[in-house]
């Protein structure tokens, strides 16, 4: 269709500044440098135990904040603020489980599982389950469970990634350049010009920036650029929370606001003509539009969820996706965008939330609305599960194992909870605070609620007229995802080359070969995850959720009891690891089964992570107790004194 | 190993063994109490609440205030009176590269000497 012959009904949204860029650019500079510092350090150390540990030597600002920050990960940025723009303060309940994650997470398990790695010289997970059972299988068991369950959250994470910088650049000129010349060029090359071309420009970017610096620069790089990572999240949030309280009046104003709020209503709207007109008229994705009475008098507005098109010589587009504002209040205070022709919006069909329709007070109150759900968005046995899942499903992942197994003495942690407390408490809390004003800032997002975040930095600053903070406010995504990819990345590549090659193939390696094998495989994975990325199933973001309790449940129990028992032994490692994760998938078999969608069965209203960490737990210690005791010398050299007896 | 010889083998349990083992009943019991509390307070008083009778604290509607925004500032106390107070700092052992630095730092401070 010819540009010139289109006439724009509402006129089209400025280019933002290049903030996003901006920010973006110096992020990733400011990465490259780390890495390259942190290879300096890797040449003067011992190659495996510095690439997959940093040496054992995290002080206490590196490893609280390569603790928070690899925790905190693009959900914390963009998927966490829509869930809060989208149903409201319940979303304080959702996460209030982050109030102990630290202490859980950290304390449960970190100093006993540091003094057991050190015991056994290990530096993966599995290799201290291997070391502390004398046990091949058990070591194999678990490298086979992680990289399973590792891979399908590294493929999420790429995309997660990808997604986030496509949001987020998407109005810089610059970028749309580039992705136009990425369209030319890809349009020919079967499979890969499936994926739309902002989108494979992003992974590629996003890929080679992660897989360049994790593999030349190993841990360390990962920890440093953890840290600076985790400053620009704290930093960004805390920048927002202050404009945010400024802006809105008060808390107590916006809270009142809420409360008067209900839920819109999703539905297909058509744009209409008075006459037919010579050429094509457009109305933008994101216009507001007045709906009008007989009369012409205003009785409702829509916003409009696509692009809408009505040919020349016509006089109605096609039904558009929109969507309709129910809550009075705004309905009167939101200004329709001025047009530059009279046009009339005709609803075809509207739908009401599943809960929450047409009543006040549910952004103020559990369980919170839905579109979709009758129970809601939390229902009371949900608020539990989500209470158990953040905090043991936190202690159960083994990249925080990874991290436990690495600070320096007993002072760091103690010191390094503390930290990781005070900065959850500013960053959780103060992220529900921010995004419940987002709705009465920027209300009628609920069709693409993920650009809450970078809207929302736009918004604040520029009101406040400082318009070039954006960009360090938009950063903090880039960061959340990026510090939580570079871990699993190094967590899978010490998978291949120390659990299965080392210490199964060939454990006299030459240093050398360790290290180009290390480099090889990092790269390798990186590139099998972005091939994996570049047409992900559709429901990617509950395999995120799945990967997640599948490591969980498979380490949780067995890692504890590893640590903590000593009749343990390498069958209830085993059962319990298999036995978890079977109880798991039996629930999203079934969920599947019952849904037709890939998702678990909500067993008794609780969810699958229960049911898989109970299994777990059952199975582990009814394994260890059917079977034979653990050999005496290896209780001894973990559980013994080192002056005690024998 | 049999039964009676792991049992016997408490009387010389690992210092930092002992100390974690105690600290985890400590831990574990905090988030129990934590979630009685959140869990308890917001679902006696934070579901399907009356928005003309809602009342608010600090901003936030009662029912967050008192179920989550208190209890967090409380378990924020406990942490860290834990961490400072409770948790005992026990050597972890050396490690490897410890080993080498440290013999690479005396020869390095033999050779200034």
């Amino acid at each position: 269709m010819d540009e010139a012959s289109t006439l724009q009904a509402v006129a089209r949204e400025t280019a933002s500044s290049n903030a996003a860029l901006f920010s973006f650019a110096i992020y990733l500079a400011v990465v490259f440098v780390l890495a390259w510092l942190s290879g300096q350090v890797l040449k003067k150390r011992k190659f495996v135990n510095e690439y997959f540990l940093g040496s054992r030597n995290l002080g206490m600002w590196a490893f609280a904040l390569t603790f928070a920050a690899t925790n905190a990960s693009g959900g914390s940025f963009m998927g966490f603020p829509s869930l809060i723009y989208t149903h409201g303060w319940v979303l304080a309940l959702w996460i209030a489980s982050y109030m102990i994650v630290p202490l859980v997470t950290m304390g449960l398990l970190a100093k006993r599982l540091n003094q057991i790695a050190r015991k056994a010289k290990a530096v993966t997970v599995p290799e201290v389950l291997r070391e502390r059972f004398a046990s091949r299988s058990v070591g194999m068991t678990a490298t086979a469970v992680l990289l399973f369950f590792l891979f399908f959250y590294l493929v999420a994470q790429f995309k997660a990634g990808s997604s986030i910088l496509t949001i987020l650049l998407r109005d810089v000129e610059v970028y749309q350049q580039a992705v136009n010349a990425m369209g030319n060029f890809t349009e020919g090359i079967p499979w890969v010009n499936n994926a739309a071309p902002d989108y494979l420009l992003c992974l590629l970017v996003f890929a080679v920036a992660v897989v360049v610096y994790t593999t030349y620069g190993g841990f360390r790089a990962v920890v440093w650029t953890d840290v600076m990572q985790g400053l620009v999240m704290v930093v960004g949030v805390i920048i927002m929370l202050v404009l945010v309280l400024s802006q809105v009046g008060g808390l107590g104003n916006a809270t009142r606001k809420l409360a008067d709020m209900m839920p819109p209503e999703k539905g297909e709207a058509i744009v209409r003509l008075t006459a037919p007109l010579d050429q094509n008229l457009e109305i933008r994705q994101d216009a507001w539009l007045a709906l009008t009475d007989e009369s012409g008098a205003r009785n409702g507005i829509v916003r409009t969820g696509e692009v809408a098109l009505i040919p020349a010589g016509k006089l109605a587009s096609e039904p558009i996706k929109i969507l309709k504002i129910t809550t009075p209040a705004e309905i009167e205070s939101i200004e329709p965008d001025p047009l530059s022709i009279a046009i009339k919006v005709e609803i075809v069909s509207t739908t009401p939330y599943a809960s929450g329709a047409g009543k006040r007070g549910v952004y103020t109150s559990a369980p919170g609305p839905h579109a979709d759900s009758k129970v809601g968005f939390l229902a009371m046995g949900m608020a539990f599960s989500f209470y158990v899942f953040w905090a043991f499903g936190g202690a159960g992942q083994p990249s925080n194992m990874v991290r436990q197994m690495a600070f320096k003495n007993s002072a760091t942690l103690r010191r390094s909870i503390v930290t990781v407390a005070v900065y959850y408490t500013i960053i959780y809390f103060s992220l529900v605070v921010i995004f419940v004003c987002a709705r009465i800032f920027l209300p009628g997002r609920e069709m693409a609620p993920d650009r809450i975040m970078p809207e929302m930095a736009t918004f604040l600053t520029t009101a406040a007229g400082v318009p070039w903070l954006a960009g360090l406010l938009v950063a903090a995504p880039f960061a959340a995802v990026m510090s939580s990819v570079d871990s699993f990345l190094l967590m899978l590549s010490s998978g291949v080359v120390r659990d299965i090659y080392q210490n199964n193939i060939n454990p006299n390696a030459p240093e050398k070969k360790i290290r180009m094998l290390t480099y090889a495989s990092t790269a390798a994975i990186g590139a099998a995850a972005t091939l994996a990325a570049l047409n992900p199933p559709e429901f990617l973001q509950t395999l995120i959720v799945f990967a997640t309790g599948g490591l969980a449940v498979g380490f949780l129990i067995p890692v504890a009891l590893t640590i903590y028992w000593p009749r343990m032994n390498a069958t209830g490692v085993i059962s319990g690891m298999l036995g978890g994760c079977g109880i798991l998938l039996i629930l999203y078999l079934v969920g599947y089964k019952i849904t037709g969608k890939f998702g678990p069965y909500p067993l008794l209203g609780l969810d699958s992570f229960i049911w898989g960490f109970l299994g777990s737990a059952i199975l582990a210690v009814g394994g260890a107790l059917a079977t034979k005791p653990p050999a005496e010398s290896l209780v001894r050299k973990y559980f013994r004194s080192p002056s005690g007896g024998n | 190993m049999t039964e009676k010889k792991i049992a016997d083998a408490s009387s010389s349990f690992d210092p930092v063994y002992e100390h974690t083992r105690r600290e985890t009943l400590f831990i574990i019991c905090a988030w129990v109490f934590f979630c009685v509390w959140v869990v308890g307070v917001s679902l006696a008083t934070g579901y399907d609440v009356d928005p003309d009778t809602m009342k608010t604290v600090v901003g936030m509607p009662a029912w967050v205030f008192w179920g989550v925004g208190l209890p967090w500032l409380a378990s924020n106390v406990f942490i860290i009176w834990f961490a400072l107070k409770i948790m005992v700092d026990d050597p972890l052992g050396e490690d490897e590269d410890e080993e080498v630095e440290t013999a690479l730092a005396s020869t390095a401070e033999a050779d200034h000497g």
